[in-house]
């Protein structure tokens, strides 16, 4: 058994076709049709994970977040909605909220979700929100790969709704491959460096700044000897080598940014993703 | 020379003929930052009508202290180079020098603009060393706290003169500028903070920053901007020196504080920002 799960949801064909699918991939399912009966529910058992619903009659997803970190600072949660993503993605983030799953979504994203926040550190994986205004958001992040997946959840909901798939999937990557650089090569994975990520969203261009503490890389030289080596040839060498395409993320990224400028320490890059027409 | 009344000093800050107000397209982009509803849309549009208020923003975001490689060119990029809180601080300072632009000397405008971002850097570091946030209003304050100086200028020059005859004014203190003009600059700056309508706390600031730092124990707005005053000769050195030489009283918020902690964080911050204290003075 994977552990207990509540799905917090009032519409209910959502409800049964999320709990089938989680069911079915061993958890244990509680199943909760209103906030109200959420509250009943936690305080009569023992939930490991909860995935709500924001927009409820009764209550709101966000409050229930709250109700759940102050009660039980260890239970996970998900937060689900469709509608309004922007000023619930933030919220959701004030209200500690763990994840947030952009509907509609696919069962493959549902046990995504589902997976991360069975194998959060939350001790790890810290957001906080620096700066907030519509269309400009300033974040400070643990340095793990927890609060990178955890922020790009949000993330995630802020982008799709102002890009096509296509060039969602391209700042989403963007975002993965340096934001893991700065974790992971930047500060070293050490816990007390953070990484800042800003993002600026200005009618159809997506601007996104991250910043680590770490003594910076020599970029020049990273993409002067990545663009001598076809890409294909650069994938297979990787490989090859058991590496994640960790420069090669670089290169693809710089193919798919309209604009990739580091600083000349090589610990800020600023990257500008256009809509398009 | 005719000592300075309370009354003349009243009038003269009230006469919307003689002292200059705070800059408006300065002020709509500082409400528009500091205001969570606002858009980076509507702020970027704001910046993007005043050529000149681009132009510094441009400048900054591309100095050296951020290092980009390429230039920053659009106004929205300039944005999130800098980030809210560095944006919302340069629009202070520029909003401070434009509004004494002019009606005093440089020099003097740039000793008072250099000293007031010194301090106000110092409050905003503290803060942060401190764990407290004050929502950058310790900045605002900083900046503005020794703006009664510049009234001074604007309102009676030749008195301003005489200070400058005796002594520097920006340390020459409260108690010797009365005994000279009859006034002094936390006074005129309590007024002039009237004037502004800037918020209480911040007047609070310009009126109360030369008084001692004995009932401090608390951290606050005006404790803060009166220990980065006190603290002005050791961070306008060019080593902070030995902390030994800034004695705190008893119970005062930062004596749990390690001073050399303060004192290099506020001159590494300043060794930082250099450059951009410099664009936005010059």
């Amino acid at each position: 058994m994977n552990g207990k799960l509540m799905i917090v949801e009032n519409e209910a064909g959502t409800r049964l076709w999320m709990a089938e699918l989680l069911r079915s991939n061993g958890y244990e399912i509680r199943e909760a049709s209103s906030f109200h009966e959420a509250l009943r529910l936690l305080d009569r058992e023992e939930i490991d994970m909860v995935i709500s619903s924001v927009g409820m009659p009764d209550g709101s997803g966000i409050e229930l977040a709250e109700v759940v970190k102050k009660r039980r600072p260890r239970t996970r949660l998900a937060l689900m909605a469709g509608d309004d993503v922007e000023a619930h993605a933030i919220k959701g983030i004030r209200s500690g909220a763990d994840f947030y799953l952009t509907k509609p979504f696919a069962g493959v994203d549902l046990l995504e979700t589902v997976q991360n926040m069975a194998e959060l550190k939350p001790e790890a994986a810290r957001i906080d929100i620096d700066g907030a205004r519509p269309g400009w958001y300033e974040f400070v992040i643990t340095s793990s790969e927890d609060a990178l997946i955890r922020l790009q959840s949000f993330l995630n909901a802020i982008l799709k709704n102002v890009l096509d798939e296509e060039r969602f999937w391209d700042v989403h990557f963007a975002i993965s491959e340096l934001g893991r650089n700065a974790v992971e090569w930047g500060n070293r994975f050490d816990i007390e460096s953070v990484v800042k990520l800003s993002i600026g969203i200005k009618d159809n261009a997506v601007t996104i700044k991250i910043e680590d503490e770490g003594d910076g890389f020599d970029v020049r030289q990273i993409l002067q000897t990545l663009e001598a080596t076809p890409l294909p040839e650069l994938e297979e060498k990787r490989m090859a080598e058991s590496k994640r395409p960790g420069g090669m993320g670089i290169r693809i990224i710089n193919e798919t940014a309209d604009r990739l400028i580091f600083n000349k320490e090589g610990n800020m890059v600023l990257m500008q993703f256009f809509a398009g027409d | 020379m005719e000592p300075l009344s309370f009354q003349r000093l009243a009038e003269g800050v009230r006469d919307n003929t003689l002292l200059p107000s705070l800059p408006a397209a300065v002020l709509a982009a500082q409400r528009l930052v500091n205001n969570p509803e606002s858009s980076i849309n509507q702020i970027a549009s704001l910046l993007e009508a005043d050529p000149s208020m681009t132009l510094k923003l441009l400048k900054v975001a591309n100095s050296a202290y951020y290092g980009m490689r390429r230039r920053i060119d659009s106004i929205v990029t300039a944005l999130i180079v800098l980030g809210l809180r560095t944006t919302n601080q340069l629009l202070q300072t520029v909003g401070i020098i434009s509004a004494f632009s002019g009606r005093v000397e440089p020099d003097f405008l740039q000793d008072l603009t250099s000293r007031s971002v010194l301090v106000a850097m110092a409050c905003s570091v503290i803060a942060d060393v401190a764990g407290s946030r004050f929502n950058g209003v310790e900045y605002t304050a900083g900046l503005l706290h020794d703006m009664g100086h510049a009234a001074i200028h604007v309102i009676a020059p030749e008195h301003a003169g005489l200070l400058k005859e005796m002594g520097d004014p920006f340390t020459m203190g409260c108690e010797k500028e009365q005994a000279l003009i009859g006034a002094d600059h936390c006074q005129v700056g309590k007024l002039l903070a009237e004037a502004w309508g800037l918020p209480d706390i911040v007047a609070e600031c310009m009126a109360t920053h030369h008084r001692s730092l004995d009932g401090d124990k608390k951290l606050t707005i005006p404790g803060l901007v009166r220990f980065a005053v006190y603290l002005t000769p050791c961070l306008a050195r060019e080593e902070p020196g030995e902390t030994a030489h800034v004695p705190l009283p008893e119970g005062h918020f930062a004596s749990v504080l390690s001073l050399d902690d303060i004192l290099h964080a506020v001159k590494d911050r300043l060794d930082e920002v250099g450059e951009i204290k410099d664009l936005l003075i010059s």
